[in-house]
């Protein structure tokens, strides 16, 4: 995999996500669990926008149309919105985000992107995701970068959704460094044109990262 | 405002959220040990009567309790449909307006932060004091404060949660405590006589009224916390108005009947006079006395400090959260706002607080100022009185959200007990600071009767008027002020912050 040109381009919304927030080598997490998983679902969710499948509006989410997806794990989530259409979008946001990270892991498990491996701690073994590319991991979020330098990269709405992501969980500062200030400033220009659904899951996920850290569980 | 009927059919989406959500009985775990029992009994009550010369403490909780339980009956009822983002300003926003509602949170940062600060006086005297008794080394009582406050910095900054367990046998332990005490003091009462003269009103006549509501307002200072759960709890419906009124219920037993029994075992007459002598340990020089033993004794005081410490460190992510909501909405500078990337804290918003913590500590160890009358008991007291100015706004707003959001919520519920809670809320401020000399031991012509008050009033007045600024320059912000939201100027255009879904509870769809 180290020949660059065999790299996809592209990668589904929650799967750029998921390289952005773990840790190229270690594959660690880089953000706190309750954030990961929101920003994952958020990436999920951003899917099946993108997909044209549903629509988000004033908090509910709209289902367009019951197409198949080409993804097995859109699909199940389509087949469970259309089971309770009853939730809003802050309800799916939260349901989604308790098993996310399992999910787009094991899809990038399946795509051959990442692999699973035990870790043994000192008295529990616990199951961790690593990218099998390291430079291909990294290169999502310097990709990432790049599109927001509004380089020679040319935007393409899911990137800016994925920025918007990573703004709203809270690691764009992170992810940016030093290009911080000009990526934000491009990246709020872009939200102004953006597709009201796919910008109003962004605000619902910074929403909800804000609150769980209002959140007291004593 | 539409809520969807009750569940019907078993849902997996809201089944799977359930799981993990609390019940009653953890959220009164929580409120409790953010109330620490052992501070109150042993800080406020004795300092209290120590300062003041007040009797009548223990029926001023009692009375406290009442106007508190009616103000809890329209306070549950809008928790139930308005979704909080951690703080009472959200309701005092949708209630009376966003002005107001900016105005009340100035108010809640201003008492919260300082009820924080005074804990460091407490800590630092009272472990300064048991480590003098046992060891003979005296050490300044603002080293030890320092060391309580790189504790609850770090802790503040990391998001390091106090092990559930841990915190649970803290408390216990402190609980049976008390009521071991108040045995022993009923089993040894002054001249062999139980007197109940602290229980009947002429213990509050003249000018102790104000005053011993106030001490007993700053113990129950945490109960309002109970709300702050509806969208973690398993049924907002039941379970934060039942943890609600069971912490306000255990509360009024346990201090009522322990400065109660305090009283029975020195004597009414005494009381001002012992709490002179032995500040903080009052509570546990009455049973050496009476008891050969020094077990008991040892055990009381640090249980005493372990509380005082979760109290320090409860009020410090009360505070926290504060400046956090405040930052989303960015009513405050947005890095208030920001948090650790791994940790979820808050981190900024910790750091102010503990800024002012370490500044507060700083000018009370140059000045020489007493720790334990005039931040511990002086901070407490006044914060206590800017949280009560806070409900008592809470109170009022409640009466205007109700009215307009009538459905489900019986006249009792909506109407007549937020009226009468507002109105004991008023009669109990207006008390407070009628008598504002007598709780802080001041002489009534001195300035700090009208400056220490005068504080919340500033405060107040800086969040309105900062409030009709940022309606006037900045829209965006001020639109979305009370809903949490960080949704609008994240884009710097206006997303259509969903107002049904972010501000009511999602009750029957998580059922």
């Amino acid at each position: 995999m180290d020949d660059t040109r065999a790299w996809p381009r592209r990668l589904r919304l929650a799967d750029d996500f998921w390289f952005v927030a773990h840790d190229d080598a270690s594959g660690s997490p880089r953000l706190g669990s309750v954030a990961l998983g929101l920003g994952l679902a958020g990436g999920l969710l951003g899917e099946l926008v993108l997909f044209r499948s549903v629509a988000v509006s004033s908090g509910r989410v709209l289902l367009l149309n019951a197409r198949p997806l080409p993804d097995p794990d859109s699909q199940a989530i389509m087949q469970q919105m259309f089971a309770e259409p009853e939730h809003d979008v802050r309800t799916w946001l939260s349901y989604l985000s308790r098993g996310a990270d399992e999910m787009v892991a094991a899809r990038l498990v399946r795509a051959g992107l990442v692999t699973r491996e035990a870790q043994r701690r000192l008295f529990t073994t616990t199951v961790a995701h690593r990218p099998l590319d390291m430079s291909f991991a990294f290169w999502r979020s310097v990709r990432l970068k790049q599109v927001l330098a509004g380089g020679r990269e040319r935007p393409e709405w899911q990137d800016i959704v994925l920025a918007g992501l990573v703004y709203s969980t809270g690691l764009f500062r992170a992810v940016l460094l030093e290009d911080f200030a000009a990526g934000d400033a491009y990246l709020r220009r872009c939200l102004e044109r953006m597709d009201p659904s796919l910008r109003e899951i962004i605000a619902q996920v910074a929403t909800l990262v804000g609150d769980s850290v209002l959140a007291v569980r004593g | 405002m539409s809520l969807s009927p009750p569940g019907i059919r078993s849902s997996v989406v809201a089944t799977a959220l359930a799981s993990d959500r609390l019940g009653v009985r953890h959220i009164i775990f929580f409120v409790i040990t953010a109330a620490a029992p052992l501070t109150v009994i042993a800080g406020v009550v004795s300092t209290g009567w120590a300062v003041t010369g007040i009797e009548g403490i223990p029926l001023a909780f009692l009375l406290v309790a009442v106007v508190l339980a009616l103000f809890c009956v329209g306070y549950v009822a809008v928790a139930r449909r308005v979704r909080n983002s951690g703080a009472f300003y959200s309701y005092v926003a949708r209630g009376l307006g966003k002005p107001l509602g900016v105005g009340a949170s100035f108010v809640g940062v201003a008492a919260y932060g300082m009820m924080q600060i005074a804990t460091y006086g407490a800590l630092g005297s009272a472990t300064a004091a048991l480590v003098q008794e046992k060891t003979g080394v005296s050490l300044p009582w603002w080293a030890i404060a320092l060391v309580a406050w790189v504790f609850v910095a770090v802790m503040g900054v990391n998001r390091v949660e106090l092990n559930g367990r841990v915190l649970a046998v803290a408390l216990i332990a402190e609980v049976v405590l008390v009521v071991v005490y108040d045995l022993v003091d009923l089993a040894h009462p002054f001249h062999g006589h139980l007197s109940v003269a602290t229980l009947s009103p002429h213990s509050l006549a003249g000018g102790g009224l104000g005053v011993a509501l106030a001490i007993a307002v700053t113990g129950f200072i945490g109960f309002e916390a109970a709300a702050v759960f509806s969208e973690e709890s398993r049924d907002s419906d039941r379970t934060v108005p039942v943890a609600t009124y069971l912490s306000l219920a255990f509360m009024v037993v346990l201090y009522m009947g322990s400065a109660w029994a305090m009283s029975v075992a020195i004597g009414p007459a005494n009381l001002h006079h012992a709490a002179q002598q032995q500040g903080t340990n009052l509570p546990f020089t009455i049973v050496a006395q009476h008891l050969g033993s020094n077990l008991l004794v040892d055990l009381g005081q640090v249980l005493f400090i372990s509380s005082l410490l979760a109290a320090a460190l409860s009020y410090h992510s009360t505070t926290a959260r504060y400046l956090f909501a405040l930052g989303r909405e960015r009513v405050l500078p947005g890095v208030l706002g920001r948090t650790g990337v791994r940790s979820m804290a808050p981190v900024y918003a910790s750091l102010t607080q503990s800024a002012a913590g370490l500044l507060v500590i700083a000018a009370y160890a140059v000045t020489g100022a007493d720790p334990l009358v005039k931040l511990f008991f002086w901070g407490g007291t006044v914060g206590g009185f800017g949280v009560l100015l806070l409900i008592t706004g809470t109170s009022i707003a409640v009466i205007g959200f109700l009215h307009r959001h009538r459905q489900g919520e019986t006249l009792w519920q909506r109407g007549i007990a937020p009226v009468l809670a507002s109105a004991g809320l008023i009669v109990v401020v207006y008390l407070i600071l009628d008598n504002f000399s007598g709780l802080l031991g001041v002489s009534p012509t001195s300035s700090l009767r009208w400056a220490l008050p005068g504080v919340f009033g500033l405060f107040a007045v800086a969040g309105l008027v900062w409030a009709l600024v940022l309606r006037s320059t900045r829209r965006q912000v001020y639109a979305a002020i009370g809903l949490g939201a960080l949704a609008s100027d994240l884009s710097g255009y206006p997303i259509q912050v969903p107002t049904a879904s972010a501000t009511t509870a999602v009750r029957s769809s998580t059922r």
